[in-house]
């Protein structure tokens, strides 16, 4: 497993509520490990909704 | 893990990769190896193929990632078609992996296990321990990673740390993921939900005044408050259809009655106005006191015209009998004209046989003269001589009388008596004819009379009378006229009545229900609004939830990258100080340091050199060493991270470690890789002749195999390779 993976999930863990955002660190992480930065670039312009899309 | 616990790298098979256009397997045996030859001729593609084999990719940054087919396909060679296969060996244990680029695979094989794709992956990760991050940092240092910490920008120089750290990765992602367009998105979310209430209500003012404009019109229009809901309407509209079928049978029009509006709609109520605005238009037309208005107009109209005709055909008739006395009078006065005229036909006969009698006696009187002449001279044969003078003479003077005086007299009152005859019988013929014309125009008269009798409806009416009749008529006519468009007038305003009373229930009364209704429907619409306002309000929420998670993990990014090259360096730092101390060998400037240096949206680092002990004497490391000295202090921080690692793999792969070095740590250089290749297995690729010989002079080859490379021509040259015992 990667150390970076690992570090920030540790860091992310000490917050509140932290599943959440540990699942979407995990999300970008394996984006990144598929696909580099355009692969995360894609996943965060899934995640991006405006008023207006997909109608 | 003791060192024969952890493996070393057997043998590479390279296929359509890169520099290799064909197949070349380079065989290791688990020793430390130099790759040498010079550039070009394929010594990098080992590397490539090497890390390619194993992850599939290569470091972020670095090399293409995505589509890079074209970048993996050799010179000339076939695209998709590159695979590769690298063996590891430990304890008379061989660990294969192949990637095959073609079928899309990926195999590991251990002992007799083999698996493939994710197992596979999970398999590797399991056997050797790394990860490609790790793999990068501690195994396989590549020489543009070195590079990047000469280059003159600050930015430049720090990404070469992070990448000689191995943590490239979290400032790559800290910069691609951004907070700002989640939270735009959210204000954007619910500056539309307020929008739409916005909207919402300017229509609901609007239809408020709209709705207050019909009431004040259907009070206009003589509706009371009591009016203004559907059963009221509904009984209007009942009324109404009473007032139409009612009008109809008055006025004598066959209509069925109208069917009222069953729902109050617009297009219904449309309906029921234009048909009954139909329906009035029939009774209009329709209705007896028009028809016989119509009727009794066409009977004026008809008498006038006659009344004219006959006034015009008594006047014709009248001149036709002036014409014909005044030809009467023209004749003689005794006897009748055609008594007359026979007269004078007779006379003209006797005339006429009284002058061919006289012609023929002057014809016999003259040819007596001419008979007598010849006998004038002659003797008589008895007596010889004979006198007819006498004759002669009388003969002259007869034949004188006739030809000048009775024969000419006779022809001239010949002529008197034709003349007279012929003019006679002209005036007789005008006579005629005018008499002709005065019988035709009476006829005309008289036919006329007929239908003016018929058009009054009696019997017969003598000529005396027909002008007076007439006059009757027309004025009896006239007055029944009037009094149906009186009738007419008094329908048109009952017509007119209903159309507004009609135009009034669609326009005024309706319109108020409608919009009554329409703000109903209105108000539900607005709780509609309020849910989806709740939504978009929800999807803000949900935005800003993402921001700020994102902006958590950008911070966790920068927090543990910050760690991650902090513990690495300190790890790493004990054995990167003293190659340093041997690799570039500084005058001055003894010892070296590099630091984490967090900011607001990155980590950045000091790479400073010093006289140890003397922190005072720090200098940036860019201004004070030279190329080659940074090369060489790279290669001592690689290897201090290597060795400060733990993974499976006892082996450094360390390409071009001799760039821009001097000739002196060339030397050192190369006694630091004899006594790595002691240890560990070390894989050396370089152009560096010289390097090659320190290698050499220090033994290297005794430990190693070596693989020359002479000369590519897609694929590399190897002349010699081999294995020391």
């Amino acid at each position: 497993m990667s150390e970076l993976l690992e570090a920030v999930e540790k860091l992310l863990q000490r917050e509140k509520d932290h599943d959440a955002t540990v699942n979407l660190w995990r999300r970008v992480w394996a984006r990144y490990e598929q696909g580099d930065t355009e692969g995360v670039q894609d996943l965060i312009d899934g995640l991006l909704i405006l008023p207006g899309d997909g109608e | 893990m003791k060192p024969d616990e952890k493996w070393r790298l057997e043998a590479i098979s390279i296929r359509s990769f890169r520099g290799v256009a064909g197949e070349q397997s380079l065989d290791f045996g688990g020793r430390s190896a130099l790759l040498y030859g010079n550039n070009g001729v394929g010594k990098s593609t080992i590397a490539l193929a090497l890390q390619w084999t194993l992850f599939g990719k290569f470091p972020s940054g670095v090399l293409p990632n995505i589509g890079f087919k074209d970048f993996l396909a050799p010179v000339g060679g076939t695209k998709g078609a590159s695979s590769g296969e690298v063996s590891f060996g430990r304890a008379g244990q061989t660990f294969s992996i192949r990637r095959d680029e073609a079928a899309g695979t990926f195999t590991v094989k251990i002992g007799s296990k083999a698996l493939e794709d994710e197992e596979a992956e999970k398999q590797r990760e399991t056997v050797l321990g790394i990860d490609m991050e790790t793999f990068v940092r501690t195994v396989l240092l590549h020489q543009s990673r070195v590079r990047g910490l000469m280059l003159d920008e600050v930015k430049d120089r720090n990404h070469a740390i992070d990448m000689l750290l191995g943590v490239e990765a979290a400032q790559d992602l800290h910069n691609v993921l951004k907070v700002k367009p989640f939270l735009d998105a959210a204000i954007e979310w619910r500056g539309s939900a307020k929008s739409a209430q916005e909207n919402h209500r300017a229509q609901g003012d609007l239809l408020k005044r709209q709705y207050e404009h019909a009431v004040s019109q259907a009070r206009d229009s003589g509706f009371q408050n009591k009016d203004l809901n559907w059963t009221a309407l509904s009984a209007h509209y009942e009324k109404l259809v009473e007032a139409v079928h009612s009008l109809a049978n008055r006025h004598e029009v066959p209509a069925a009655k109208l069917s009222a509006p069953v729902s109050p709609t617009e297009a219904h109520a449309q309906r029921f106005t234009v048909k009954v605005s139909r329906e009035l238009n029939q009774i209009r037309s329709k209705a007896q006191s028009q028809v016989r208005l119509v009727q009794e107009k066409s009977r004026v109209q008809r008498m006038q015209g006659l009344l004219g005709e006959w006034d015009q055909k008594v006047n014709d008739r009248d001149e036709a009998q002036k014409l014909v006395s005044g030809a009467e009078a023209g004749l003689p006065s005794s006897g009748s004209p055609e008594k007359l005229l026979e007269d004078a036909t007779t006379k003209i006969k006797k005339q006429e046989e009284l002058l061919a009698n006289l012609g023929l006696t002057y014809k016999l009187l003259t040819d007596a003269r001419a008979a007598l002449a010849v006998q004038r001279d002659a003797k008589c044969p008895v007596c010889g001589s004979v006198d007819v003078s006498h004759l002669d003479r009388d003969l002259e003077s007869r034949i004188g009388s006739l030809s000048s005086g009775e024969l000419v007299e006779g022809q001239k009152l010949l002529g008197t008596l034709k003349q007279y005859g012929n003019e006679l019988k002209i005036k007789l013929d005008q006579l005629a004819q005018l008499k002709q014309g005065r019988v035709l125009v009476q006829n005309q008269l008289t036919r006329l009379s007929e239908q003016i009798a018929k058009l009054l409806e009696v019997h017969v009416i003598s000529e005396s009378k027909v002008r007076q009749r007439l006059l009757e008529g027309t004025k009896n006519s006239t007055a029944v006229c009037e009094g149906l468009e009186k009738s007419v007038e008094s329908l048109a305003s009952e017509i007119e009545e209903i159309a507004t009373k009609a135009t009034n229930l669609e326009g005024s009364l309706l319109t108020v229900i409608l919009k009554r209704e329409e703000i109903s429907r209105h108000e539900k619409d607005g709780e509609k609004i309020l849910h989806e306002h709740a939504g978009s309000e929800k999807k803000a929420e949900s935005m800003e939830g993402l921001g700020s998670r994102i902006e958590r993990i950008r911070i966790a990014l920068l927090e543990a990258k910050d760690h991650l090259a902090s513990d690495r360096l300190k790890r790493a730092r004990p054995r990167s100080l003293e190659l340093y101390e041997r690799l570039v060998r500084h005058p001055k400037f003894s010892s070296f340091d590099i630091t984490t240096k967090p900011r607001a949206k990155k980590v950045d680092y000091t790479f400073e050199v010093s006289v140890e002990g003397n922190p005072s004497t720090a200098r940036e490391a860019k201004l004070v060493l030279s190329d080659g000295q940074i090369t060489a202090t790279a290669v001592g921080i690689f290897v201090g991270l290597a060795e400060s690692a733990a993974h499976g793999l006892d082996m450094l792969f360390i390409d071009d470690p001799t760039q821009n070095l001097d000739q002196g740590a060339k030397e050192a250089m190369a006694k630091l890789m004899v006594e790595i290749a002691g240890r560990k297995q070390i894989v050396i690729s370089t152009h560096d002749e010289e390097f090659v010989s320190y290698l050499r002079e220090y033994g290297f080859d005794k430990k190693a195999s070596v693989f020359h490379i002479e000369s590519w021509n897609g694929n590399p040259k190897i002349v010699s390779g081999s294995k020391s015992p």
